[in-house]
């Protein structure tokens, strides 16, 4: 395959470069295209398209190419593949030797965790105050409720990550549209999860959207978040000028 | 409170400051917030370590993620245990255990190279132990695709009574080309 850069740069947990690099290290079998969400790869393709479309037709040709090729090589990889033909006897060693090798590091991480877990409840029965800023780096304390801002950033990380089917083509949102409606369902709700705030259908738009509309109601004191515990959902509550009169 | 301290600084100043902080202070921050030198800082904790042993206390001054903070003592397990508090590490599963075992032990390392240790894939794991801050993005590996790293946290170290990753206990074949090194 020519390497062409098409000027769409990709970014993902297991690899951030231009796409063309991206397909090559699939081919190879250096990335694994079961572990990548193609929504991902096509969300950012698309972005990256509008750009190119105005910029350079050859250039997104060969993205348009590339994508292609993408789901190609994923289609293959998902599909059931032929039985291995048995492997020659000296292969066959190396095979044993390559999973002694592994079963040999598992076991060491197996015994590293069990000397985490004893590590762990040798302390479980001492207590510390926690919750000052750690060394080195900020640490967001501000209230917001019962949580810090650091949980709402977490939470709000956790909703991106959830995504897991291909967005729908993105409608217009905006923070403005989503302010009254976010107070209102709030408001009747009077308690909600952050989470229920996300349904799995929502893209990406207006995701964003709710989420700063959901800072701004913070802001203005009509919301607080409260979290439940490390590992519990954050729940939000509301209250406004309503909740407060009851 | 600006200027000059109001009284010199005692074993009580120095026990005020490890309460307020509420997380391991090192020597040197000490000796800033004290108004003294990190000499001195180490007397106070002397004193105060033995004022508590004499006086019969509940709280012990514990060396921690290569700082100092007050801790409850451990004869005084018993009770603690019955206190309903939030903890990082509990209720860890197995996985998550293994995964924090490799970060712990081959850091920065990779998702991939966590996967291939492990010989499944750790999302939610990894995820689960982002969630509780035991370990963090460090940053991405050099070369092509430049994968995120993960490390240990600060807190990862406070939860297991650790002064630093060199304290981890021993273990072969975990620690990969670095093995006996820790950061």
């Amino acid at each position: 395959m020519d390497r062409f850069d098409t000027g769409c740069h990709i970014r993902l947990e297991s690899f951030s470069g231009p796409l063309s690099e991206f397909v090559a290290r699939v081919r190879r079998g250096e990335v694994s295209i079961r572990a990548v969400r193609l929504c991902d790869v096509t969300g950012q393709y698309t972005a990256a398209l509008k750009a190119l479309l105005a910029a350079d037709l050859a250039r997104a040709g060969e993205a348009l190419r590339l994508c292609a090729l993408l789901v190609c090589l994923k289609v293959r990889a998902l599909l059931p593949a032929p039985l291995p033909a048995p492997p020659a006897e000296e292969d066959a060693a190396a095979e044993d030797e390559r999973l002694a090798a592994l079963a040999e590091a598992y076991a060491g991480v197996r015994e590293a965790a069990g000397r985490l877990r004893a590590l762990i409840e040798a302390r479980s029965g001492r207590a510390w105050r926690e919750g000052g800023a750690a060394h080195g780096r900020p640490e967001f304390t501000r209230p917001v409720g019962d949580a810090r801002a650091a949980d709402l950033a977490a939470a709000w990380r956790r909703v991106l990550a959830r995504q897991r089917r291909p967005p729908l083509p993105e409608r217009p949102f905006s923070v403005e549209a989503q302010l009254p409606i976010l107070s209102q369902r709030l408001r009747a709700a009077q308690r909600i999860a952050f989470d229920a705030l996300f349904p799995e259908e929502a893209d990406r738009s207006e995701r964003v959207c709710t989420f700063l509309a959901l800072l701004e109601l913070i802001r203005l004191g009509r919301v607080r978040a409260e979290r439940l515990g490390v590992g519990q959902p954050m729940l939000l509550v509301w209250v406004g000028r309503e909740a407060a009169a009851r | 409170m600006n200027g000059s301290l109001p009284i010199d600084p005692s074993p009580a100043a120095l026990e005020a400051v490890l309460f307020a902080a509420a997380r391991p202070l090192r020597t040197e921050e000490l000796a800033r917030i004290l108004g003294i030198d990190p000499a001195g800082v180490l007397q106070l904790i002397a004193a105060l370590e033995e004022a508590y042993a004499a006086g019969g206390r509940g709280l012990i001054v514990e060396r921690v993620a290569q700082g100092y903070q007050l801790c409850t003592h451990p004869d005084l397990a018993p009770y603690i245990t019955r206190v309903d508090r939030p903890c990082k590490t509990s209720g860890l599963s197995q996985a998550a255990l293994e995964v924090l075992a490799i970060v712990a032990y081959r850091q920065p390392v990779t998702r991939a190279e966590i996967d291939a240790l492990r010989g499944v894939r750790s999302d939610a794991a990894i995820a689960s132990l982002l969630e509780r801050e035991l370990i963090e993005e460090v940053d991405r590996a050099g070369g092509p695709g430049r994968p995120i790293r993960y490390g240990t946290t600060e807190a990862f170290l406070v939860h297991l009574g650790l002064d630093s990753l060199t304290d981890l206990p021993p273990v072969p074949g975990i620690g990969g080309e670095g093995e006996g090194k820790s950061a």
